[in-house]
């Protein structure tokens, strides 16, 4: 590359804003910023004297615990086009798996995470075989059987699961075998994991897998006539979303210390589905909207509201309300709602423009 | 071995009025799955509605059971329509709509809490009295009210069956059923279709509901969740092609549950759910379906 000497100048001018307008426009520049505003956050509550009050973090970190879930059932709904009911259950065996490893010996967070996600392959691999060869109506039949098969199970009095106690009192984990976490900083732990799952989801949506399956949901013929091997997509489909889900189970027990069989319900589920389908599942970004939407905002906000606390069901009627209004008028969930508020607001602009300054020459 | 098989059957006998509601349910669901194109899963709060409209005419302005329950179903048949209509008609997608069902839960459930209170109501039986009979032997009693729910359903699906197979209607709804387009083509007016289906289906739902009630003598947002799931499967195990066979479906789950609530009473359900996925696994089309090739 020749370049005179005095042209360096100018083009170090023009150069810096070009990186600023790369780092903004990255994929992940959103993300970054969301995970230190909610960094953030949790400082300010810890240090800050009560400017944030102890149910916002509360909802913050189970919505986040719910979000790692969430981004599987996207994944499984987007690209392979399946719905489950079985993700509280998967949730449920997350616990009770790290819930058994806690308790009796000493070993770091990151080993009990890659020892779920393992056994989550497993299970997910076996499961999959089974229900994948049917879909639709079919396969949400079995998913449910499954949540129920699995629920009953934990019902059962055992040492595993504590039976119909649940159970309790599990220590908080530690990080690489000598940093002991607390309530207050399993938080930044919970924030991290959950990044790094967003991380690696848009990397499976843009990966090869990502694209084949997206291949499959638009139309199934045509992806199989172009060589693509749907049960092995579906099944990769299914065993993601059952890592994300133990996965979110092992985040769950590390925060609330206690598990019981009631929560692993179908119905558990099924308010992840809802989640993931308001906020759409074209990006991660969609399941995060969905979930603040469903988890975050009725027990951070509305129940200091007076008329809410009056009235606990309304929150959910509007909820209801949101939830079709959406299905029905942008399939593509709040996502794609701001996407196009956006477009409109700059259509606007532009037509302001013209307005104002007459058409460009 | 007498007194196990005098257990079973009387099992089975106390469980008659499952069998008619669940057979309404069923009946309803095949309905919408068959015309729309959606498992309806909010088929049962929908329903809930007509039996609290009924249970709140009989408390607060003096109607007998046989009028509220008239206008409970009417209530229903009237809100399927709009739900048609108004929401499902306009949603595109199978996915999509079964998620805006899944809507119309969230939304029912919290709306009958802030219409007709917290307090469940009270439903009376429509008849009080018990079928006694002696077979091989053994004494066995029915109440006279299942008796009625089962034979009643019976009727209500009989009349809906032989409208499916000899009106204009069924006609209509039979071609809307089996392609959606060639049906519209042919001048059948298939939104009609469509909206009359889910407000009969929603009606025998209604039904289903205030038969319910009538039974446990209860109304509260829960009491139709088992319904629900049960008819679901037996939706499934019936198969999807005809509209008869979810129908038996409906008959044959509740006695199957029966037998298994003898076997284990906390392993019943999910044994259930076991020997569906079998089923659906071995035979992916139901029992009575047959297999649809899907064209490009």
């Amino acid at each position: 590359m020749v370049t005179l000497k005095n042209d360096y100048s100018e083009l170090e001018k023009t150069a810096k804003p070009k990186y600023a307008a790369k780092a903004v426009r990255h994929p992940l520049f959103g993300y970054i910023v969301l995970t230190l505003i909610l960094m953030a956050v949790q400082l300010l509550f810890i240090f800050g004297d009560g400017i944030i009050p102890l149910n916002v973090t509360q909802a913050i970190m189970q919505t986040m615990i719910y979000v790692v879930a969430g981004l599987g059932v996207g994944i499984l709904l987007m690209m392979a086009g399946l719905m489950s009911f079985g993700t509280g259950a998967f949730i449920g065996l997350g616990t009770y798996m790290a819930a058994y490893i806690l308790k009796d010996m000493v070993a770091p967070y990151t080993l009990i995470l890659a020892i779920v996600a393992v056994a989550a392959v497993l299970i997910g691999i076996v499961v999959g075989f089974i229900s994948l060869r049917v879909r639709g109506m079919h396969l949400i039949i079995i998913t449910l059987a499954l949540a129920t098969v699995l629920y009953t199970l934990y019902y059962l009095p055992n040492s595993f699961t504590g039976g119909a106690l649940g159970v309790s009192r599990v220590p908080f984990p530690e990080l690489f075998m000598f940093l002991k976490t607390s309530r207050d900083t399993i938080y930044f732990v919970i924030l991290f994991v959950m990044f790094l799952l967003i991380v690696i989801t848009m990397n499976i949506i843009n990966s090869p897998m990502g694209r084949a399956m997206l291949s499959m949901s638009n139309s199934e013929s045509l992806a199989q006539a172009m060589g693509i091997n749907l049960l092995k997509y579906r099944l990769l489909a299914f065993i993601v979303a059952t890592v994300f889900s133990m996965l979110s189970g092992v985040l769950y027990i590390s925060y609330m210390q206690s598990s019981i069989y009631a929560t692993w319900t179908s119905g558990l589920a099924m308010n992840i589905l809802i989640a993931v389908i308001l906020g759409g599942t074209a990006k991660p970004a969609g399941v995060l909207i969905g979930s603040f939407v469903i988890f975050t905002v009725d027990y951070a906000f509305l129940k200091n509201i007076e008329f809410f606390q009056k009235n606990p069901q309304a929150s959910l009627f509007f909820n209801g309300i949101v939830i079709i209004l959406i299905i029905a008028k942008y399939p593509g969930g709040l996502i794609r709602l701001l996407g196009s508020i956006r477009n409109g607001a700059k259509q606007t602009a532009a037509k302001v423009r013209l307005y104002r300054y007459g058409p460009e020459k | 071995m007498s007194n196990v098989f005098h257990d079973i059957f009387q099992l089975i006998l106390s469980n008659f009025h499952i069998i008619g509601v669940l057979a309404l349910t069923t009946v309803g669901l095949s309905l919408t799955f068959k015309t729309a194109n959606v498992a309806n899963f909010a088929q049962a709060i929908t329903s809930t509605i007509g039996a609290y409209v009924a249970g709140l005419l009989l408390r607060d302005f003096g109607f007998g059971p046989w009028e509220s329950m008239i206008i409970g179903v009417a209530v229903c048949f009237v809100i399927g329509f709009l739900l048609d209509a108004a929401v499902v008609r306009h949603v595109g997608g199978g996915g999509g709509r079964i998620m805006v069902t899944i809507g119309l839960i969230v939304l029912i459930t919290a709306a009958i809490p802030l219409v007709f209170g917290t307090i469940p109501y009270n439903f009376p039986r429509f008849f009080t009295g018990q079928i006694e009979f002696r077979l091989f032997g053994q004494d066995f009693n029915v109440t006279q009210n299942a008796m009625f729910i089962l034979i009643a359903s019976a009727v209500v699906i009989a009349v809906i069956f032989s409208a499916l197979r000899f009106t204009k209607w069924g006609l209509g709804v039979r071609g809307t059923a089996s392609n959606i387009y060639v049906a519209s083509m042919m001048g059948v007016n298939t939104n009609m279709m469509t909206a009359l289906s889910w407000a009969i289906s929603s009606a025998c739902g209604g039904l289903a509901a205030v038969f319910l009630a009538s039974q446990t003598q209860l109304i509260s947002i829960t009491m139709l969740g088992a319904t629900q799931a049960n008819s679901l499967l037996a939706f499934v195990v019936g198969g999807f092609a005809s509209f008869y066979g979810p129908a038996i479906g409906a008959a044959i789950i509740p006695i199957v549950l029966s037998l298994l609530t003898f076997v284990s009473s906390i392993w019943a359900s999910a044994l259930l759910y076991i020997i569906v996925m079998i089923v659906i696994l071995i035979k992916p089309a139901g029992l009575f379906g047959k297999k649809s090739v899907k064209k490009v």
